[in-house]
């Protein structure tokens, strides 16, 4: 195996990490499936990832640290399959268990939003061309199969596991590697459409909006290891409500940062450990912002 | 490739966060003498809501509500129509957990279970209802 092609298998760790950057609370932000940036013909990972919420940042720019624990632990299974040469097809199933502690201390599991993925290779990398990078479009189909916030049985949002709305998603992923060195980005745009919602709280319809995030990312590659560091941005515009309870929303906004370090194993499977910490970097406002863990295994089989 | 290290190093640099943590209240919490906390003009009546123990994320909240007649505050009314509380956070689009409301004696309620799920800015929508329909809203803004 060339070293060219052992660092692409390495790259694939950064687009992991990206799946773990939503913001915790309440299932919101938004999940990117699996993308195949190797020349592999499939690919299916299993993570684990326990993400703390550190604080609350308000509309006025405040932040405020967090006394309980309000934890998410997430068991995903991301997998995709290469077709017609140069498209992909991919899915995102993840679980979740949520707890809190304190007054309303509870805990919660159940499936999170189901994610589908096509993807299609428009700029190929078949000559390493030195400058060129290889670029991978791709469009997602979330289902609200985990429910949000917004539909929460007793309010208390324990029971949230998703954003609750089908939405979709169009984004374009870049890599490129020079020596040891590489690079990647990623620039993603998603709407979501509105949905009737009746709980204890409130009965009416909830009303998001557009939302994106654009990642950059680098790495260093070595033998069957490489570390890396990424840094996400994204961004929600506000989620309105009418009915009972009718109310404008405000933007949301935060970045995160990212630590990691992969490992080749025999047989092409890889093991990928990340850190990740929304309270470093950015502007962030109206939302929560966690410090997460997340261990990645990956199989992958050749072309 | 030096350079491209020291580019990516000082873009993340310039991109840190600048965190303003506070710790407290910035909303007065009970109404001064004689101030009512809300106004219901259907009934003409005055709302005094005093937090009897305030909420925490470790603790729930209790209050106590007292109705008044708007032109004499020593005359306490019981509403005609039924008492609720909503707890909203306007900036997400989301409420907390339902709040319990209990009639004490004439013109005076209870108001417990009161828990905030999520620290930031709420709504406390003081409702008068008739079944699921809300006849009137009056909104107290308070940052929790």
């Amino acid at each position: 195996m060339c070293w060219k092609s052992r660092f692409k298998k390495l790259l694939f760790s950064l687009l992991l990490t990206e799946q773990a950057l939503a913001a915790p609370c309440c299932g919101s932000g938004f999940t990117i499936p699996s993308i195949i940036t190797s020349d592999d013909r499939a690919q299916l990972a299993l993570s684990y990832s326990r993400a703390l919420i550190h604080a609350d940042v308000f509309t006025n720019g405040d932040w405020r640290e967090r006394k309980e624990d309000d934890l998410t632990e997430t068991l995903k299974l991301d997998g995709a399959h290469i077709f017609s040469d140069r498209y992909q097809l991919g899915f995102s199933l993840p679980i979740q268990k949520r707890t809190r502690t304190g007054a309303k201390s509870d805990s919660s599991t159940g499936l999170g939003d189901l994610a589908l993925q096509l993807g299609y290779e428009f700029l190929p990398d078949w000559d390493y061309n030195p400058y060129r990078p290889k670029g991978i479009a791709y469009a997602s189909l979330i289902a609200p199969t985990g429910r949000s916030i917004y539909e929460s049985a007793d309010g208390s949002g324990i029971d949230a596991r998703g954003r609750g709305f089908w939405g979709g998603s169009v984004g374009v992923v870049l890599t490129k590697s020079w020596g040891g060195w590489d690079a990647n980005t990623n620039l993603e745009l998603h709407n979501s459409l509105p949905k009737d919602v009746s709980n204890a709280t409130t009965r009416g319809r909830v009303k998001p909006s557009y939302g994106g995030s654009a990642a950059l990312g680098g790495g260093y590659n070595w033998s069957d290891f490489r570390i890396g560091a990424l840094i996400n941005w994204q961004y929600e515009a506000p989620t309105d409500v009418e009915g009972s309870t009718p109310s404008r929303g405000s933007l949301r906004r935060l970045a995160t940062g990212a630590l990691l370090a992969s490992v080749l194993l025999p047989d092409n499977q890889s093991v990928v450990l990340s850190y990740s910490d929304q309270t470093i970097f950015g502007s962030p406002f109206n939302t929560t912002l966690a410090k997460t863990i997340t261990l990645f295994f990956q199989q992958r089989w050749q072309r | 490739m030096k350079s491209l290290a020291k580019l990516i190093l000082l873009f993340f640099i310039s991109a840190c966060a600048k965190p303003r943590y506070v710790d407290g209240l910035e909303t007065r919490l009970n109404p001064a003498s004689g101030e009512c906390t809300v106004v219901f003009t259907t009934e003409a009546l005055c709302l005094r809501a005093q937090w009897v123990q305030f909420p925490s994320e470790s603790t729930f909240g209790e209050m106590s509500l007292t109705f008044t007649d708007l032109e004499d505050s020593n005359r306490k009314l019981d509403p005609r129509a039924s008492v609720a509380i909503v707890l909203w956070m306007p900036s997400m689009g989301h409420g907390s957990s339902p709040v319990t409301i209990e009639r004490i004696n004439v013109g005076e309620f209870r108001a417990s279970d009161v828990f905030f799920i999520m620290p930031g800015p709420w709504d406390i929508r003081y409702q008068l209802k008739s079944g699921d329909d809300v006849l009137e809203e009056q909104i107290q803004k308070i940052t929790i």
